[in-house]
């Protein structure tokens, strides 16, 4: 192509350039528009520079003084309390998906003919899941006092409400020549939803239960902070009075244990759906 | 069964019928013995669980009166006749609730977005079929495990350690767990790229980075903008207890109402809340609906 | 149509020798998927590489542009060895040969225009072509290429809203884009209707001769050799068994490229 003169092209193809003229200044305007709109974001969010470098700053001081992490006599104290972290979470999440599949199955369009329950389930569940587990756990401390019980029934609560939800959006896109099949032997209106309907989403709902296990144990780690039980309570302990080190341990230990956890559920799976499921 | 009533042709030679029943009967008995060991794994796991978590059902049977009487103070009162007057009492720091839910909103976008932004980089280092090494996609998926499994309260409470109490130290803790998780999400979609066009680009000398952006982006997008919605869902409820910490918004508020047993102030901001999600999750499914429609028409 | 110069340089096998390969090797753990090919292009020639498929002509091709790294041997160019190169000489020697690929490889969702430009994706500056942006010069060199391939109507359109002979003619002017002196086309028409297939081969035959451009194209069908090339070059597990001009292509080497009757009926 070298030394061959080349057409000009955009006089007879404008629209396949850049524009030029008042078209570029139209677009100049709107990207100092966006622009102008994300720095007074950042400035209604309290964001200078020179809070971001001090921040840096301080937040490298801590990391050294984080180093080496302290193994202290208190080190069964943790496990146990990563122990209760555990079981919160196991019975939450066993209890929630326990509770979701009738709410879901009244919260479906195929299932639940009846609109107003429908309505009702759909609407209570979003209600209990927008509001976070946390708060539920301050409540459930309120309702039976401190300790993982608080922490159970707060992750069981958030979850009922999520699960729900999913649980019923899986129902509703189950295959339906396969229910009318089952619904053609005979079968009744249970018989219809026990051997047509939850044999489809059964591996939705065990992938989701296992999925929101690994999740709530995240949860849970946390959950301490306002007194329902679990490993948080440490954590927030040695943070309050700066035993920096001792929170490093408490958070490798939390990452080795999530680890584990993410392995055996992705093991799970892998046993319970198939390696589609994913 | 075993003996094919239900229409199934009997099996001709008794020898091979015995043979099928005994092959039946083991399975069976293989089958049943996985279903128990399973149940019984199952009963000692929530066992343990239950005396490690302290499950005191008895407890919970006895004082779930207090439940109804805990919502029954958060109703307020309200009259026909003083509606206006009721609902300005009920709402009496209503303007600073907004304003802080405003800023709970705020955090959440723009952690979103610091998170996106992170992940999409991170990606395309961590999916095994794009990385530039082996050894950088290694690292990259290390860093990223790191920063979703530290829980978003832990990082806020380093972070307003360091930056100082505000919405900052609750952009960066959010904004920080996003990417870990988003960049999970973006690189199992990125390992499923079409390798073709990556080919394509890649063979006209294109760099590293020239190939992501031209050869992995446009396809893609749609999926990363998608999951990246559904993350901004999840990030204003996050965000809404960040305040427990002092790392801005909402929860601050509501941790103060908690605190001082001010319960129909708990339930006007938890409505507000609950109401704010609403909105923006009705927002992200219209949002999602569109990108994922209007892919079949524009070229990029 | 702006391909006005017509040179009509002859495409005697006697030209200048660009590209030679030396006992280039390519191991895919115990299978050798070529197996020490040596040969010499000659400047301005059109070459058909024929061979069964599994004859080792496509990752020959891949090799020359080095999305395949060989595993032995060297590849000249002007008699520098490229088979070694790495960073930005490796980058830059991609962008010199071209390739052009059996299932087209356009980036579906891009529009026709932006994925020719992507054959500018080597050429100076390229910080701004990060971010979308390419100068009205570059933009004029993707017409002329679209243009001449009579596509500049369908810039605007996405990608996979063409047909498949549409999407490999603006594959070929991403390829002519990148300026190259080498074009590698990998079963060019081998997803193509007959009349596509004709039209296409027509197009590269037409750079060839117009613009002086080297092609190495594998071909699955005979008949399509002698048509378009000079000279061809059959592959058979990995090895060169015959090397001349496409006329010498008789029944006894067809057989023995082909290895039965059978298949040799299908490559016709």
């Amino acid at each position: 192509m070298s030394g061959r003169p080349l057409t000009r092209w955009r006089e007879c193809r404008p629209e396949l350039y850049p524009p030029r003229g008042l078209a570029l200044w139209r677009r100049a305007a709107a990207v100092l528009l966006g622009l102008g709109l994300f720095l007074w974001g950042l400035d209604a969010l309290e964001v200078t520079p020179g809070r971001l470098i001090d921040g840096i700053g301080q937040l490298g001081h801590v990391f050294m003084l984080m180093m080496p992490p302290a193994v202290t006599e208190h080190v069964w104290d943790y496990v146990r309390a990563i122990g209760e972290t555990l079981a919160m979470a196991f019975l939450g999440t066993l209890v929630a998906s326990l509770l979701a599949v009738p709410l879901a199955l009244m919260g479906a369009r195929n299932i639940m003919p009846f609109g107003p329950v429908r309505l009702l389930v759909r609407r209570s569940s979003d209600v209990v899941r927008g509001i976070d587990s946390l708060v539920w756990a301050i409540f459930f401390v309120s309702v039976v006092g401190l300790g993982p019980f608080a922490g159970i029934l707060a992750i069981a609560m958030n979850d009922t409400g999520v699960l729900t939800k999913l649980y019923a959006e899986a129902i509703e896109n189950t295959d339906r020549e396969q229910v009318k099949g089952v619904r053609a032997t005979g079968a009744g209106r249970m018989q219809t939803i026990g051997f047509g309907v939850l044999p489809q989403v059964m591996p939705v709902l065990l992938g989701n239960s296992l999925y929101f296990l690994e999740s709530n144990l995240r949860s849970a780690t946390i959950l301490g902070v306002v007194g329902a039980g679990g490993i948080g309570f440490f954590l927030m302990d040695r943070l309050m009075i700066s035993a920096w080190r001792e929170v490093s341990l408490i958070v490798i230990m939390v990452l080795v244990t999530v680890a584990c956890i993410d392995a055996l559920s992705r093991v799970l799976r892998g046993r319970l759906i198939g390696p589609v499921g994913r | 069964m075993a003996d094919g009533t239900l229409g199934v042709r009997p099996l001709q030679h008794p020898q091979s019928r015995a043979r099928f029943a005994r092959a039946w009967a083991a399975q069976k008995r293989a089958h049943r013995l996985q279903w128990l060991s399973a149940a019984v794994l199952m009963l000692v796991l929530i066992a343990i669980s239950a005396w490690l978590g302290e499950v005191k059902l008895a407890l919970l049977w006895d004082r779930l009166p207090r439940f109804g009487s805990y919502f029954g103070r958060m109703v307020p009162e309200l009259a026909w006749a003083t509606l206006g007057e009721d609902l300005a009492y009920w709402y009496w720091n209503g303007w600073q609730w907004l304003a802080s839910l405003w800023q709970t909103v705020l955090i959440a976008i723009y952690a979103t977005l610091f998170g996106a932004i992170l992940a999409y980089v991170f990606s395309f280092l961590a999916a095994r079929n794009l990385t530039p090494a082996p050894w950088v996609g290694v690292a990259a998926r290390r860093t990223l495990e790191l920063a979703r499994t530290v829980p978003e309260l832990v990082f806020a409470v380093l972070f307003v350690f360091a930056f100082g109490i505000g919405p900052l130290a609750g952009v960066l803790a959010i904004g920080l767990h996003s990417f870990g998780a988003l960049g999970k999400l973006f690189g199992d979609v990125a390992e499923n790229a079409d390798p073709e066009p990556l080919r394509g680009v890649r063979a006209t000398g294109a760099s590293w980075a020239q190939t992501m952006v031209y050869g992995a982006t446009p396809q893609l997008m749609p999926d990363y903008l998608s999951y990246g919605l559904m993350r901004l869902e999840i990030n204003v409820r996050a965000a809404s207890i960040l305040g427990f910490v002092g790392a801005g918004g909402i929860g601050q508020e509501l941790y103060r109402a908690i605190k001082n047993f001010d319960h129909t102030d708990i339930s006007a901001i938890a409505l507000m809340l609950i109401a704010a999600v609403m909105l923006i999750d009705a927002l992200c499914g219209w949002l999602r609906g569109r990108v994922i429609g209007r892919d079949g028409l524009r070229a990029l | 149509m702006s391909l006005s110069s017509r040179c009509g340089r002859p495409n005697a096998a006697g030209a200048k020798r660009v590209l030679e390969l030396r006992a280039l090797t390519r191991r895919f753990g115990n299978a050798t998927a070529v197996d020490r090919v040596s040969m010499a292009v000659g400047d301005g020639e059109m070459v058909a590489v024929l061979g069964r498929s599994g004859a080792g002509k496509s990752t020959l091709l891949n090799m020359i542009n080095r999305l395949i790294d060989p595993s032995e041997g060297e590849i000249l160019y002007h008699g520098r060895d490229v088979s070694r190169l790495s960073g930005a000489e490796l980058l830059a020697w991609r962008r010199q040969s071209a390739m052009i690929f059996q299932r087209f490889n356009l980036v579906a969702r891009l529009s026709v225009l932006t994925n020719v430009l992507t054959g500018r994706l080597n050429h100076k500056p390229r910080l701004p072509k990060l971010f979308g942006m390419f100068n009205d010069q570059e933009r004029d060199i993707a017409i002329d290429a679209l243009a001449s391939l009579g596509m500049d109507d369908h810039a605007l359109k996405r990608a996979d809203q063409l047909s498949g002979g549409q999407q490999q003619r603006v594959a070929i002017a991403r390829a002519l884009v990148q300026e190259p002196r080498l074009i590698l086309a990998d079963e060019p028409v081998a997803s193509l209707d007959p009349v596509n297939s004709q039209a296409v081969m027509e197009a590269l035959r037409r750079i060839n001769q117009e613009r002086g451009i080297t092609v190495l194209c594998n071909l699955h069908s005979v008949p399509l050799a002698r048509a378009w090339c000079d000279r061809a070059i059959a592959l058979s597990e990995g090895r060169v068994i015959y090397d001349g001009p496409v006329g010498g292509l008789d029944e006894p080497t067809l057989l023995a490229i082909y290895g039965s009757a059978a298949a040799l009926t299908e490559a016709h």
